[in-house]
């Protein structure tokens, strides 16, 4: 790390990749998918090039570099939930009667799936009633497998938010 | 695996990013200057705080009984205490900047929490007097304008010394680079000020450094959390 500071780019090469390994481990024992453990890895990287600047070489490694890798997965774990409770209180807010309904009559699916937050609508609809595959409604909508996938449950669960609020 | 868990396979596109992302940072790599060690950084900022602290005091002047309230325990133990804790914030701010040896941050919070709690109550226990509110602001707006204008230069110097860091607690350095310095611009004050007035010594003293506090740390937040994002 110090042939780093001094600005040595072979060095700093193999240590970015010797510790691409240990962090491509250490996000993995966290998150499942692994697209975005790739991007926490990045992110880590990102990060570590610039506090390079903040390690001691008279300290060991370890600590600093895991500090680093610790943080960015905290930072992702809290966006992660704020953008969940954002598209949460976007459900709340929805009203529970679908416009258009004859008064008693059962709600269509068209009608329920359009009080839906958008990126949960169109997951559902690609996936459940177009028949596509995960990664393929993933690449469509510029995400991840996993992201995708999180949208289809909370799509889901707005969904039973919905007709069970319809039936009360 | 150690977790028996079946690894899952990684996505070509996502793996030949990450290696041009290494390719990338290694190419361009430039040498950097080391930040210094917190030790050297505190003897520059504590260099600094003793300079604003002495000139202060000489241009203000100190209270009349001060020798004489310096030999009552209570009035010591505070200064003290304050002081103390001024200068442990100060060592954790600077920590605080170097990945990996940031202070646990809920001993921290609890530590600042039960500072403030106990010097409230030490002030709690000073006598009141029958202000009215008019006289009550007229005697303090100087304090508090004073413990302002003794934190400010200290608080800049830690603030910057932060900031060349590398802080992954933004918040939590803001809120430990506030207390280091408003703590001590408080001892300063309460050394210059007359009054032992108990709700005097309560808003106008602790409140500004409660205020002073609160204020690094939306500071933090905000401003030493910028490095992640440069370029």
């Amino acid at each position: 790390m110090g042939r780093v500071q001094a600005g040595d780019g072979e060095a700093y090469r193999l240590l970015l990749e010797d510790v691409s390994g240990e962090l491509r481990a250490f996000f993995r024992r966290r998150v499942r998918d692994a697209e975005e453990v790739e991007d926490l890895l990045q992110e880590a990287l990102l990060t570590l090039h610039r506090a390079r600047h903040t390690y001691d070489p008279a300290r060991p490694f370890e600590p600093w570099l895991y500090a680093i890798a610790r943080n960015t997965a905290i930072d992702s774990f809290r966006r992660n939930r704020k953008r969940n409770q954002w598209e949460m209180l976007a459900v709340d807010a929805t009203p529970i009667d679908v416009a258009g309904e004859e008064p008693g009559s059962e709600p269509s699916l068209d009608g329920i799936l359009a009080r839906l937050p958008e990126t949960q609508r169109d997951a559902l609809e690609m996936v459940k009633v177009k028949g596509m595959s995960v990664e393929d409604a993933a690449a469509r909508a510029g995400v991840s497998p996993g992201a995708m996938r999180v949208r289809i449950h909370r799509g889901y669960r707005a969904l039973r938010e919905l007709l069970l609020g319809k039936d009360d | 695996m150690a977790e028996g868990r079946t690894t899952p396979p990684l996505p070509l596109a996502a793996a030949a990013s990450t290696a041009a992302l290494i390719a990338q940072l290694a190419g361009g790599v430039a040498p950097v200057r080391r930040v210094w060690p917190p030790a050297r950084r505190l003897a520059l900022w504590l260099a600094i705080e003793c300079g604003v602290v002495v000139a202060a005091l000489v241009a203000s002047g100190w209270r009349a009984d001060l020798a004489a309230r310096l030999t009552s325990p209570g009035f010591a133990s505070e200064i003290v205490l304050l002081i103390a804790v001024g200068l442990g914030s100060a060592v954790l701010a600077l920590l605080a900047a170097v990945p990996g040896r940031e202070p646990a941050r809920a001993l921290a919070l609890a530590a600042c929490a039960g500072v403030v709690t106990g010097v409230g109550a030490l002030y709690a226990g000073e006598p009141a007097t029958a202000y009215g509110t008019g006289q009550l602001v007229a005697t303090g707006w100087p304090c508090a304008a004073g413990i302002f204008a003794v934190a400010a230069l200290p608080w800049l110097v830690l603030l910057l010394a932060v900031r060349r860091g590398a802080t992954l607690v933004p918040g939590l350095a803001g809120l430990l680079s506030g207390s280091a310095t408003f703590f001590i611009a408080a001892a300063a004050v309460r050394v210059a000020c007359p009054s032992d007035e108990r709700w005097h010594l309560l808003v106008f003293h602790l409140g500004s450094v409660v205020f002073g506090a609160a204020a690094s740390v939306v500071l933090g937040l905000v401003w030493l959390s910028r490095w992640r994002r440069a370029a």
